[in-house]
């Protein structure tokens, strides 16, 4: 994790990615990987990695509640509560119920882009990804901007997604599982209850009709 | 009253009771908690270079100052002395840093470099290859920054001198290739739209697919079951719905291991609509 939000600690947040493409237009897409068998996972396994899926009244616990911090620590009551903290900023209706993109947007945070450097810029790339669903459920696109803004390009490529199509299986229980977008997502970024936040291209309603 | 309360009962009982202190009293203590109990300022109080120890003094002295503003009421001015000191002593604790974890700290982003600017180079050829044969864009449309074997003559410098153990000026050398790369590569790709098209080899990769899908849903359904604040028929009507898309499910599986794939996607695709059916109620957001 490249940077560091001058705030409170709470606020590191945001955002995994799936994976840059290639202008290959030419090669087939890969075929899914034939036997990448689904992680096979309890819901009890997968809360482990979702934090951001607890029910409404349990997220944004101050830190001798929020179970991640020891209550006992003699910083722990130090810390300040996330609800202070979010308070002032803009509004989500999933995961810490706070609007990351919009909060920067409106410059609510300031978070430094290297820990170290505290005049280093992001190098913002837009380049959207999409990424074809089966069926009625619309297709996913993830573009980088957005993530660009918060993360290094080595955050994520190579490490996490292969920066080539088609190099990259992804699976809603891998995600849940806390791999590929789910590194991020689910623990500090909205979780995969926001399903309309990913799937986001609706379909051609013609196309799906035939 | 323990007992009747539980763990759980405890905590949002000391819940209810704690208020956070104010942000300023918040940050003091952190910066209390570093001065006076933390390794670091024990040891460049022991033995620190006069330069680390004029940095301590200093941290010592931003505290003062925001404390004395604080009691006077001047709270911004108090805040911006607080994030100074606590500020001053992050930069403590890095040059204070051991030369073991530098150097470690150095290896990993040795590695990291390494395998970056193999990825983004590898990307960025392809890029380059799939440029030049766009009608109407030929290869010079991008101007390489940095020619390939200039990528592999940095690169082998760069081993040589982690090689030699100056890890910092390889790392150094590496940063500047890996932006180079990842600079060009947002030349070639910014402001475009690239689509992952959905195409299966064959029926059974389908299958596979569906199966994923399967698994994916169930899982997230059964996540949002143990959470969810449902009554109790939506509870039972959801487990209904699962109940008849594990029935299919093993229907697929049957019909997948004789070799009948088509018809076990199509079995498959109908168990997903039974899990797609309920998510809204089960409280995901599904479009």
């Amino acid at each position: 994790m490249k940077r560091l939000f001058p705030i409170t600690p709470a606020l590191l947040c945001l955002l995994g990615g799936l994976s840059i493409a290639v202008v290959e237009a030419a090669a087939p897409a890969d075929p899914p990987a034939k036997t990448e068998a689904a992680p096979a996972a309890s819901a009890a396994q997968v809360n482990t990695f979702n934090r951001l899926m607890t029910p409404k009244s349990d997220r944004n616990q101050p830190p001798p509640l929020d179970g991640i911090h020891d209550p006992e620590g003699p910083g722990t009551k130090t810390l300040q509560a996330p609800r202070d903290a979010f308070s002032a900023l803009p509004k989500s209706s999933g995961g810490n119920y706070v609007n990351w993109v919009q909060a920067l947007k409106d410059k609510a945070i300031n978070p430094r882009y290297d820990r170290l450097n505290p005049k280093e810029e992001p190098m913002i790339m837009e380049l959207d990804i999409v990424r074809e669903v089966k069926g009625f459920m619309p297709d996913v696109v993830y573009p980088h901007d957005r993530h660009t803004q918060w993360l290094d390009c080595s955050n994520c490529h190579p490490d996490i997604f292969v920066p080539q199509k088609g190099a990259n299986t992804i699976s809603m229980a891998q995600i849940l599982m806390g791999q590929k977008c789910g590194v991020c997502h689910g623990k500090v970024a909205f979780p995969v209850s926001e399903c309309r936040l990913c799937h986001s291209k609706k379909k051609d309603q013609a196309l799906l009709k035939k | 009253m323990v007992c009747a309360l539980g763990l759980s009962g405890l905590l949002m009982a000391a819940g209810a009771a704690w208020a956070a202190p104010p942000p300023f009293e918040q940050k003091m203590s952190l910066l209390e908690r570093f001065l006076k109990q933390s390794a670091t300022s024990e040891q460049v109080g022991r033995e620190g270079s006069e330069a680390l120890r004029a940095s301590l003094e200093k941290t010592r002295a931003l505290r003062d100052e925001a404390r004395k503003l604080y009691d006077a009421g001047e709270t911004a001015m108090a805040m911006q002395r607080i994030d100074q000191a606590i500020q001053q002593a992050a930069r403590l604790s890095q040059s204070n840093a051991g030369p073991d974890k530098r150097s470690w700290n150095q290896q990993v982003r040795f590695e990291g470099l390494m395998a970056g600017v193999a990825a983004f180079a590898d990307a960025y050829q392809r890029n380059l290859s799939a440029l030049a044969a766009e009608p109407n864009r030929g290869q010079g449309s991008v101007p390489p920054p940095i020619s390939p074997a200039e990528i592999v003559q940095r690169v082998e410098q760069a081993q040589a001198l982690a090689g030699k153990g100056d890890l910092e000026a390889a790392n150094t050398l590496l940063t500047d290739v890996q932006n180079q790369l990842v600079s060009a590569l947002r030349g070639m790709l910014n402001h475009k739209t690239l689509v992952h098209e959905l195409k299966f080899a064959t029926p059974e990769h389908e299958y596979r697919y569906e199966l994923e899908r399967f698994s994916g849903l169930e899982t997230v359904l059964n996540m949002a079951l143990s959470r969810a604040t449902i009554d109790e028929n939506g509870r039972r009507f959801i487990q209904e719905q699962m109940e008849k898309s594990r029935t299919l499910h093993q229907e697929a599986e049957r019909s997948a291991a004789g070799g009948k794939f088509q018809e076990a996607i199509g079995t498959l695709e109908k168990a997903n609509e039974y899990l797609s059916r309920v998510m809204n109620m089960a409280g995901m957001g599904f479009p």
